[in-house]
């Protein structure tokens, strides 16, 4: 029992974690037809901004997670405006994009080092308190991530299919050009997904940290996490992204129990692969017409 | 773009007299810290050079170049550790198990799309990153240390070298290791000239420029990108088994993300899937890198923001800049003489297609 | 005559440095429909791609109300109100239809005037309400056709450019198309229409443009087609 209560809440804390992890990185794929391996130093950007604002500035630890947000925000559109802005017209897109979003990481990651050095500092934003399941200990915290992870991707998903704004990140995803001809300005949509994606990637970096430490490094792991789900649900499907989350968060946690700590990921990607060969284009995925 | 037809002459002879000043430069008395950079050199650029014909030419967003050189460099020391057995035997049994090795990614993955096996590859270096560095089981006993199967983070050793400490002795045996990755990078050279000039070279064009025509022409894009993989994979474990049996060990550290970076740094700087990008690139790089030498704090820095740089503004890398201010020189030249000369023709157009 | 609305003057156009247009001249007149006729692949929608930014011109001018478009980009162009509905229709498959007519009145202007246009367009596409919430993928050749040409009605532009309406329909679903073209063209819309086939339109145009290999070969009004039947053989196949 006590065992079982366990798996599940650490897998559901997992599970919000990496959801919001992939939706960012599969809002940016749908929407720009690219993947931005510099979306885990955006998760970790976020962590070291709530720890700034709340020890360096001494905001109250709830604010954190607002200033996380800020500043995920406006590095992700700083990305936008000196990275992206100048390649997405050009034909080999795709390919540079990722060259050059893994050299813009290992720079973020640099940078953070610089700043803040490799001293695994606790992450202020975070409830100490919980309560007895049974006889297992949970905390506030588990609680409040499960929470603040579904609040995201409600607001995310109300963002995409009520605002005039979300409609025109969905139809430049769908078809770039018919949407440049509804007077869609284009790199304007896409610095809004930057800035949406930095803000989703805030929220899951301040949560992992807060359960784990800030690192320079941490947002790899999720990152590499994020694009497994994504694989699984297909790239660009934000809807399979959260179900395939939460299915691989408990696969993960019960891998860990059953089996150990080091072999979850191991696991995951076994289990991805097999996917994969069974389905080529993600589990949920719909085989896409080529961009061209 | 990958140049064809006149140029092969310029090719051979720019290559022959690379190769020829290389084996001369170990009788010039160079310091053993100049030869043990250049052998670093060697290694990187087979690497490099591998690498491009994957990305440059097949065309496949592989990250997983490190993954098979961690092979080819465990699997060298394994056999010498385990098996006992000499490393220049399990060298060759090395690179034909990087082969397999390759195999599986390239079965896993392939079939996907680019950005996908960009993320698949990834992830398998990075669990393959993990598993060394969390493996603390005890494989065997060293007296009464514990001894991992992988080396674990300590990395693995023990296994020998290459035996040119006792044939050349304390003083000279780096150029042993220095001869035999020269002899590497050659070999490794002449194949990606062959694969480029190829059939399959032209195959892989085909694909890569228009795949709807290729794969109507009944070339089966999967069946080639393997074929590619696989190939390239030979070279690069070998590379990692001249490294470990040089350094005489091969940890986790060669999955690490700095090192994959140093590497596209390199492939991007020379420019992607151009024929000399790899050497020029990789020499650039280390030259850049001795220069960063004395600021490790913002070396990685550097190297993160020069691939930026270079993939906005240059994107087809130092050697495509190369090849425009050469053109641009030449025709300046021709117009100063008064000769009409052919405008954008020869190597001068082969980065511009239009 | 006055100026016309759009100025086509002199313009090149194509892609990767390949001339698919040369020296097309025109004009549409504010309120009229013109119509440019010919065979597939001879350029007729590369020049609509020239008018609204997709493609930049080699070479020529293009004036909207008496200004150069120069290098604006799509979105600048269609806010200055050239709506351009594009061959195969390129509706937004996975969002519904009333999303699509929405996306139509993206830019701030026709967004304020969203209800009145959506009613309007309601009034004329009566089937596209009964479909409103279905996800457009789900809908039929015709259908599609319809809200690609109530999107473009919602944007509210002052020309209306309509690519091949009558492409892949069956004839009663072409009928309706011209029903619709013609209702619009009543209501005193600008159009400027692109067709493979000249039969369709002769009685709607004010003027016919064939254009072979990428340049005009014949102008003249749809009497004049009747006339010359030789243009009609060789160019139209009858």
């Amino acid at each position: 029992m006590d065992t079982v209560v366990q798996i599940i809440v650490s897998g559901l804390t997992l599970g919000a974690m990496y959801a919001a992890s992939a939706i960012g990185l599969s809002l940016v794929w749908g929407a720009m037809g690219v993947l931005n391996m510099a979306h885990g130093a955006l998760l970790t950007i976020g962590g070291y901004a709530s720890y700034s604002a709340v020890l360096q500035l001494g905001l109250p630890w709830y604010l954190g997670l607002p200033a996380a947000m800020i500043v995920s925000f406006v590095v992700g559109l700083a990305i936008y405006h000196i990275i992206f802005r100048f390649m997405y017209r050009h034909p080999a897109f795709e390919t540079n994009v990722i060259i050059a979003t893994v050299g813009l990481a290992i720079f973020l990651e640099q940078v953070t080092l610089l700043i803040y050095g490799a001293y695994p500092f606790p992450q202020p934003f975070s409830i100490e308190e919980g309560f007895y399941v049974s006889s297992v200990f949970v905390r506030f915290q588990n609680v409040l991530i499960l929470i603040l992870a579904v609040v995201t991707m409600l607001l995310v998903a109300a963002l995409l299919s009520r605002t005039r704004m979300g409609r025109a990140i969905r139809a430049t995803a769908l078809n770039r050009e018919a949407a440049q001809l509804m007077g869609v300005n284009v790199g304007r949509v896409f610095a809004q997904v930057m800035g949406i994606a930095g803000v989703v990637a805030a929220v899951s970096g301040v949560m992992l940290s807060s359960i784990t430490t800030l690192a320079p490094t941490m947002g790899y792991d999720p990152m590499l996490k994020a694009f497994i789900i994504c694989v699984i649900a297909g790239l660009g499907n934000v809807p399979g992204a959260l179900v395939a989350a939460f299915v691989l968060g408990l696969f993960e946690a019960v891998v860990q129990f059953a089996v150990g700590v080091r072999f979850g990921f191991p696991a995951l990607l076994a289990l991805v692969i097999v996917a994969l060969i069974w389905r080529p284009y993600g589990v949920f995925g719909r085989r896409q017409v080529r961009r061209v | 773009m990958f140049e064809t037809g006149p140029n092969w002459r310029r090719d051979v002879a720019f290559g022959a007299i690379l190769v020829a000043v290389m084996i001369a430069i170990p009788f010039l008395g160079p310091s053993r810290y100049l030869i043990g950079q250049l052998t670093l050199f060697f290694l990187w650029a087979t690497v490099v050079s591998q690498w491009n014909l994957v990305f440059g030419v097949g065309g496949i967003f592989s990250l997983a170049q490190m993954a098979i050189f961690a092979f080819g460099g465990f699997a060298t020391g394994m056999m010498g550790l385990y098996l006992g057995i000499s490393l220049w035997i399990a060298l060759p049994l090395a690179g034909i198990g990087s082969i397999l090795f390759s195999l599986l990614i390239g079965l896993a993955c392939l079939r996907l799309r680019g950005p996908y096996v960009a993320l698949l590859t990834l992830a398998i270096a990075q669990v393959m990153y993990l598993l060394i560095i969390t493996d603390t089981a005890c494989f065997y006993m060293e007296g009464v240390t514990c001894r991992n199967f992988t080396g674990g983070t300590r990395g693995l050793s023990k296994f020998g070298d290459f035996g040119f400490r006792e044939m050349l002795g304390r003083r000279e045996y780096l150029k042993g290791d220095y001869y035999l990755a020269l002899f590497l990078l050659s070999l490794a050279l002449v194949f990606s000239f062959a694969i480029i000039r190829s059939p399959l070279g032209f195959a892989f064009r085909a694909l890569r420029d228009n795949p709807e025509y290729g794969i109507s022409r009944g070339l089966n894009r999967f069946k080639y990108q393997l074929l590619v993989f696989a190939m390239t994979a030979f070279f690069t474990g070998l590379a990692g088994g001249v490294f470990a049996g040089h350094f005489r060990v091969i940890g986790a550290n060669v999955l690490s993300l700095p090192l994959l970076l140093f590497l596209i740094s390199m492939m991007v700087v020379g420019g992607l899937g151009r024929a000399w990008g790899p050497i020029l690139g990789a020499a650039l790089v280390m030259l850049a890198d001795e220069g960063m030498k004395d600021f490790v704090e913002i070396r990685n820095m550097g190297y993160g923001a020069l691939i930026v740089a270079i993939v906005v503004l240059l994107p087809q890398g130092a050697a495509g800049g190369l090849e425009q201010v050469w053109g641009w020189l030449l025709r300046s030249l021709r117009r100063l003489r008064g000769e009409p000369g052919p405008p954008a023709a020869g190597r001068a157009g082969t980065g511009r297609r239009e | 005559m006055s100026t016309p609305l759009l100025e086509v003057d002199s313009l090149d156009a194509g892609y990767h440095g390949q001339r698919v247009l040369r020296d097309i001249s025109f004009g549409v007149p504010d309120g009229g429909l013109i119509t440019i006729v010919g065979p597939n692949g001879h350029g007729k929608s590369t020049l609509l791609r020239a008018v609204s930014g997709l493609i930049h011109p080699m070479a020529g001018e293009i004036r909207f109300e008496g200004k150069a478009l120069g290098r604006a980009r799509v979105d600048q162009i269609v806010a200055r109100g050239i709506v351009h509905i594009p061959q195969g229709d390129m509706i937004f498959s996975e969002m519904t239809v009333r999303d699509n007519l929405l996306m139509g009145a993206y830019l701030p202007g026709p967004y304020r005037v969203l209800d009145t246009s959506l009613k309007e367009v309601y009034a004329l596409l009566p089937r596209l309400e009964e479909r409103e919430s279905q996800i457009a993928s789900t809908l039929s050749g015709g259908e599609r056709r319809m809200l690609a040409i109530g999107r473009g009605m919602m944007t509210g532009g002052r020309i209306l450019m309509i690519d091949e309406p009558s492409l892949g329909l069956a004839p009663i679903a072409i009928d309706t198309i011209y029903g619709l073209i013609q209702a619009l063209k009543q209501a005193g819309r600008t159009i400027l229409l692109v067709e493979e086939n000249a039969s369709r339109v002769a009685d709607l145009a004010d003027r016919i443009y064939l254009l072979d290999h990428g340049q005009f070969v014949w102008q003249g009004t749809a009497a004049e087609l009747d006339v010359h039947d030789e243009i009609v053989e060789t160019y139209l196949g009858g």
